[in-house]
């Protein structure tokens, strides 16, 4: 029963939400036409003109002037406050423009909208002043820390690495942009600091990802792809495809190959080489019998090489492995080529083939 | 005339690069769509996604805006069409069980498979007849969500197939059919620009935010996929108004070929619509028993009322069972008012428990801005857990639709002889089961990796099973009652092990009236009252077999009855 109870509540919120939404909500083309016309013009364009002479506190008293003006409907009002709060984004705050801000991130829009795209109606506000709000907050944040913190890399302040997991995400990510900003001799210095702080468990990840990429340091690169965020990993395996890093491409990519979120990806992209670089084939073939074996099946097929295609044939009939086969079978399954349909084809007639591994061939065939 | 709107004047801040809402002069009539998509001012805007820059025609997401990753296994965030269908593929050929299927092709003339899941033959592993389920994966482009969702569903239904439990008993017992991508070509256009779109913030159209399939309304081949040639860009039919169960009614779709819910020219006349009617022959289509459609946003089901009352109240049990999965995080809703969904004709065509699943966020501000439908675009931080969350659902759905718990066999052994007493099974028989006294079966508990009875989610383990023991020549006060402890899930094989599945047998100790003469037949009722994993009770009569075959014909009729009467009333 407790269960049961427990979901009484979220139910009943959400009839009398969508109750509520329902009565006052409109549909997308009369909002829209709602919140235009003369009265928007008019200080939209006291918005484009305050933007332009980067006048926060002109911008200030404007919101704070459409906010009370009771001489134009909430949908006019909203798209303007809308409008507002993106012309805010792009400016250095003062104390009032924030406090109003920060004031409008408890807004309740007033003007909803339906959309029947998702196959029943969903009701939502037109110009959602809330969440804008705080997307401005975020964005100040951010700029404010990528200020910070390109002057710290200009004095070369060591501290900006030590400080980096102390502050916030949007701070971080102000951090970064200036990390991306900044001159690569001006970051080359971070390099050990980054190399001892990746050491002892940091997670600076982000900053050595941007370091190493700009001055192409594989030990730094080593350190994201080990123990970095999967996500940064996959980006970074596609910074090393760049031709600056000829040379140390395959070590990296092999090391990546070690982690199993990356192992894919990693596979992927050593097949790209390949097409160029007959080690990297090697290379997968050499995962051909490891739980990478599909992803360096798929990047064989993708070369689609006479040679690739004779050996993937011959692995299918010789290997006393079974998973190296069944790789080797995917392989030739992904080669859309005369020669590897041949190939299935000779090893379907077997007599020895397995059952298991030959049954579907004669659909492959057809398709 | 429907009210429309121009919204002119604002292309000059756009091209100032300051902050406007990008949307050029797109004009929008009362039911949302943009009725100007041949002017030049509506129809070359060209958006762009950002992180953060909101300026002229960028739109701001509010976080990093995901692109498609070449990656066979999952990620955090998305993969490729093409590493996708590797996936699907190598997952065809390196485990048992799956056979992968070629359904059709689309507008465009791309392959559209289909995945059957689950053991070769067409029976339950104690002879019945075994079940299926359609699971359909992005039918609308942008729901990048979809795909991965249904991907992650395919590759643990390959993972558990051997775990003796769980995955054995849904591998042995459900012929799932899982087409993955059914709307390749919408699917390749947005990830070929997974950062830009056109026309208007307000109903981004094209690149990223492309929904219908790649039909040009004209020609009737596919338009071009170069989102500069804006002449085609707003071509195309939506898939999910293409059915017949409400085509063109109640106002949920479009005859206009620019709309976004445009409907085709007649019910089914779209490619990728008779790949999916394929797949459902893969079950076949009479042992389905459940349909999903998988989209995205607004973490909601959308169940169609079919109006037969039994359908409609299984397919409302089931997804509340689903529901109760992710602790009510998922909302229930209905579509009474058919507009041509896939879910609309499975429902009522196939008479089978079918719902839209819209996958999460519940809304556009979830996690960023709300601007330009970014819904859509769930970020790459949140897809590992939307994967496991929406997979755990359907798996759900999956075992509770395999068959219903039933008590299949009984075998009381002397605990100090050792020797058997008494043995029954319910077997296989020519109509249902029949009772053999000498001597299958589904796990009745989940376990966690560390191998503890542990709750399915947020789907509360049941308690232990009530039994009670009775005999009926004994006074009333020799009955036992069994408490808990004496009782104990098996999952090991050997004597008294379990019967198939990993927890599918109970051992429990009792002991006998001190008045029971064992060497007198003395009659004894045992007793079991017990629920399953997701909350279905044991089946009264283990002589009666779960049977969906061919359709509830008494439902069918009704519908029929009901079309009509809807005709009669529109003068159609």
């Amino acid at each position: 029963m407790r269960v049961q109870k427990h979901l009484i509540g979220p139910v009943l919120l959400v009839l009398a939400a969508s109750a509520a939404a329902e009565k006052g909500a409109m549909p997308l083309g009369q909002a829209m036409k709602a919140s235009s016309g003369p009265a928007f013009e008019v200080r939209a364009g006291e918005i484009r003109t305050i933007v332009q002479s980067e006048d926060a506190a002109g911008l200030a008293n404007l919101m704070a002037s459409f906010k009370s003006d009771v001489t134009i409907d909430p949908p006019t009002r909203e798209r303007v406050l809308y409008e507002s709060l993106r012309a805010a984004a792009l400016l250095r705050p003062d104390d009032r423009l924030r406090q109003l801000v920060e004031g409008l991130t408890r807004y309740r829009s007033e003007t909803l909208i339906w959309t029947d795209d998702h196959g029943h109606r969903e009701y939502r506000p037109l110009f959602d002043i809330a969440v804008t709000a705080r997307y401005v907050n975020r964005v100040w944040s951010e700029n404010e820390a990528r200020e910070q913190a390109a002057r710290a890399i200009r004095n070369q302040q060591p501290n900006v690495i030590s400080q980096y997991p102390t502050i916030s995400a949007d701070q971080q990510r102000g951090v970064i942009e200036a990390f991306r900003d900044a001159p690569r001799s001006e970051l080359q210095p971070y390099r050990a600091a980054l190399l001892g702080a990746l050491a002892d468990g940091m997670p600076v990840h982000d900053l050595a990802a941007i370091v190493a990429s700009k001055t192409t340091d594989s030990e730094l690169l080593s350190g994201v792809l080990l123990s970095g965020p999967a996500e940064l990993g996959l980006q970074s395996l596609r910074v090393i495809e760049g031709a600056q890093w000829a040379g140390q491409r395959l070590p990296l990519l092999s090391l990546a190959a070690e982690r199993p979120e990356l192992q894919s990806a990693a596979m992927l992209t050593i097949g790209r080489l390949a097409a160029t670089d007959p080690s990297a084939t090697e290379i997968l073939f050499s995962f051909l019998g490891t739980p990478a074996g599909s992803s360096a099946a798929v990047a064989l097929a993708q070369l689609a090489q006479p040679d690739v295609i004779s050996r993937l044939s011959l692995i299918l009939q010789r290997s006393s492995h079974e998973q190296t086969r069944r790789h080797a079978l995917l392989g030739l399954r992904m080669i859309d080529s005369p020669a590897a349909r041949d190939a299935l084809s000779a090893f379907a007639r077997q007599p020895s083939a397995p059952a298991e591994l030959v049954s579907e061939i004669p659909a492959w065939l057809r398709y | 005339m429907a009210p429309v709107l121009t919204m002119r004047g604002l292309v000059l801040a756009s091209l100032l690069g300051l902050p406007v809402l990008g949307h050029g002069n797109c004009v929008f009539n009362s039911f949302g769509d943009i009725v100007n998509a041949n002017d030049p001012g509506c129809r070359d805007i060209q958006l762009r996604y950002t992180r953060n820059d909101d300026t002229g025609n960028n739109i701001a997401l509010g976080y990093d805006v995901p692109l498609p990753v070449e990656s066979l296994t999952a990620i955090d965030g998305y993969r490729s069409y093409q590493s996708l269908h590797a996936q699907h593929q190598a997952l065809d050929v390196l485990s048992p069980g799956v056979e992968g299927i070629v359904v059709g092709q689309t507008v465009a003339g791309r392959d559209i498979w289909a995945y059957r899941v689950g053991d070769p033959d067409s029976q339950t592993a104690d002879g019945g007849t075994e079940p299926a389920a359609l699971i359909n994966g992005t039918i609308h482009a942008r729901e990048w969500q979809a795909p991965e969702a249904v991907t992650e569903l395919f590759e643990q239904l390959t993972e558990i197939s051997a775990d003796g439990g769980f995955g054995r008993y849904l591998y042995e017992n459900v012929n799932v059919v899982i087409l993955p991508v059914l709307n390749v070509d919408g699917f390749l256009q947005t990830q070929r620009f997974p950062d830009r779109s056109t026309a208007s913030e307000l109903q981004p159209r094209d690149g990223r935010m492309r929904r219908k399939n790649l039909r040009h309304s004209s020609s009737g081949s596919a338009v071009d996929e170069d989102l500069d040639q804006t002449a085609d860009n707003f071509l195309g039919v939506d898939l999910n108004r293409n059915n017949p169960d409400g085509f063109g009614q109640n106002g949920g779709s479009s005859s206009g070929t620019t709309s976004i819910v445009y409907r085709g020219t007649r019910p089914q006349s779209e490619p990728e619509i008779a790949a999916l009617l394929e797949a459902a022959k893969l079950g076949p289509e009479s042992r389905l028993r459940l349909y999903t459609d998988t989209h995205s946003f607004s973490q909601i089901f959308i169940t169609p009322i079919t109006g037969a009352s039994r359908q409609d109240r299984i397919t409302r049990s089931l997804v509340g069972t689903m529901q109760t999965v992710l602790g009510g995080k998922y909302r229930y809703g209905q579509s009474t008012d058919f507009i041509g969904l896939t879910s609309e004709y499975f429902a009522n065509e196939l008479m089978i428990p079918a719902w839209t699943l819209e996958i999460e966020p519940l809304t556009p501000s979830v996690y960023g801005t709300d601007h330009g439908h970014s819904g859509f675009i769930l970020p790459n931080a949140e897809v590992a857990r939307m994967r496991d969350e929406v997979a755990a659902m359907l798996l759900a759905a999956l075992y509770a639709q395999a068959d219903k718990p039933t008590l299949l066999a009984a075998r009381i052994r002397d605990a100090e002889s050792g020797e058997i007493r008494y043995e029954a099974s319910w077997g296989e028989a020519e109509t249902g089961r029949q009772l053999t006294v000498s001597r299958n079966q589904a796990p009745m508990r989940w376990r966690n990796q560390a191998g503890a009875l542990a709750d399915f989610r947020q789907l509360a383990a049941p308690g232990m099973p009530e039994i009670g023991i009775q005999f009926p020549q004994l006074p009333a006060d020799e009955d036992i009652s069994i408490p808990a402890p004496s009782t104990a899930w098996k999952q090991t094989n050997g004597p008294d092990g379990v019967l198939r599945y990993r927890d599918d047998a109970l051992e429990v100790i009792f002991t006998v009236p001190a008045s029971f003469s064992i060497s007198t037949p003395t009659p004894m009722v045992i007793a079991v009252d017990t629920t399953d994993i997701t909350r279905s009770r044991l089946d009264a009569d283990p002589s009666t077999r779960v049977a969906w075959n061919n359709r509830a014909s008494g439902a069918r009729r009704w519908v029929q009855d009901r079309r009509r009467a809807d005709t009669a009333n529109t003068g159609a």
